[in-house]
């Protein structure tokens, strides 16, 4: 009886149904939230920090309602469900590591929406920490 | 609480939890289809699942005070930190082997961490 193509397109020979190549699109989805999220917050805290509020309570009370911080915690939530099944199928110190792409992203981001001042060293400093993370990268082949 | 407090804390607690996780599904009924009952199970009912699910908790409300009053370029590149943490954590509490790459991969992490931090 001829196999369904389809189902041999998703699951590897061996692995025993345990969808191994989904780790990779969850992780990508992971991160792109993650990056969406954190921009969201930072823009909903943004504009809170101005808002005058008496004391704690009255503070939480704000930023609870904030429809940029509640959309950016919804972003993270969902990005953090796709993150625990990554990370349910592949070790933690490979797994990790390819979140750095967010790490320019999100300096832009924080150039461009917010117009915050970053510094030539702070650019070579996330420069480096990007050559960082591909070294971590490529060591996963170690084994672990 | 300072800024500078509330972001180092979370970053030491976000790289605890991710420990957490791992320990809680690298093993057992999350190794399981998720398309199965059992995979769901073995989240739900884990306890180190759900100690990973209160640290982000507690590292989220910690990262919420630190960006309110620091640049997002300037703490979120700070995040990298959690790789050094992480590896060191997990070959001390997972077993895991951080062979002579990632080891370099660690200096190299550190150097970046420093001059954002000084940047």
């Amino acid at each position: 009886m001829m196999e369904n193509s389809a189902s041999d397109a998703v699951t590897l020979p061996g692995s025993r149904g345990r969808e191994t190549q989904y780790w990779i699109p969850a992780l990508a989805l992971s991160i792109t939230l993650a990056a969406v999220g954190h921009l969201a917050m930072k823009a909903a805290l943004n504009t809170a920090a101005a808002v005058p509020t008496h004391g704690v309570v009255e503070k939480l009370s704000y930023h609870l309602h904030h429809p940029a911080l509640l959309a950016g915690l919804a972003a993270y939530a969902v990005g953090t469900l796709l993150w625990i099944f990554a990370v349910s199928r592949k070790e933690i110190s490979y797994v990790y590591p390819l979140t750095a792409a967010n790490y320019a992203v999100i300096a832009i981001g924080g150039k461009a929406l917010f117009g915050e001042t970053v510094s030539t060293m702070r650019w070579a400093g996330i420069a480096v920490v990007m050559i960082g993370v591909m070294l971590m990268h490529r060591s996963s082949g170690e084994r672990s | 609480m300072s800024p500078s407090i509330a972001l180092w804390g979370s970053i030491l607690l976000g790289a605890g939890g991710q420990l957490l996780l791992r320990r809680g599904v690298g093993v057992g009924a999350a190794q399981t289809s998720a398309r199965s009952a059992s995979y769901w199970r073995g989240i739900v009912l884990s306890p180190w699942v759900w100690a990973y699910g209160f640290s982000l908790i507690a590292a989220m409300a910690l990262w919420l005070v630190a960006i309110a009053h620091t640049p997002i370029s300037y703490a979120y590149p700070l995040l990298s930190s959690g790789y050094i943490f992480v590896a060191l954590l997990s070959r001390a509490f997972l077993g895991e082997k951080v062979g002579p790459s990632r080891c370099a991969a660690i200096v190299v992490l550190s150097l970046g961490v420093v001059l954002i931090s000084l940047g």
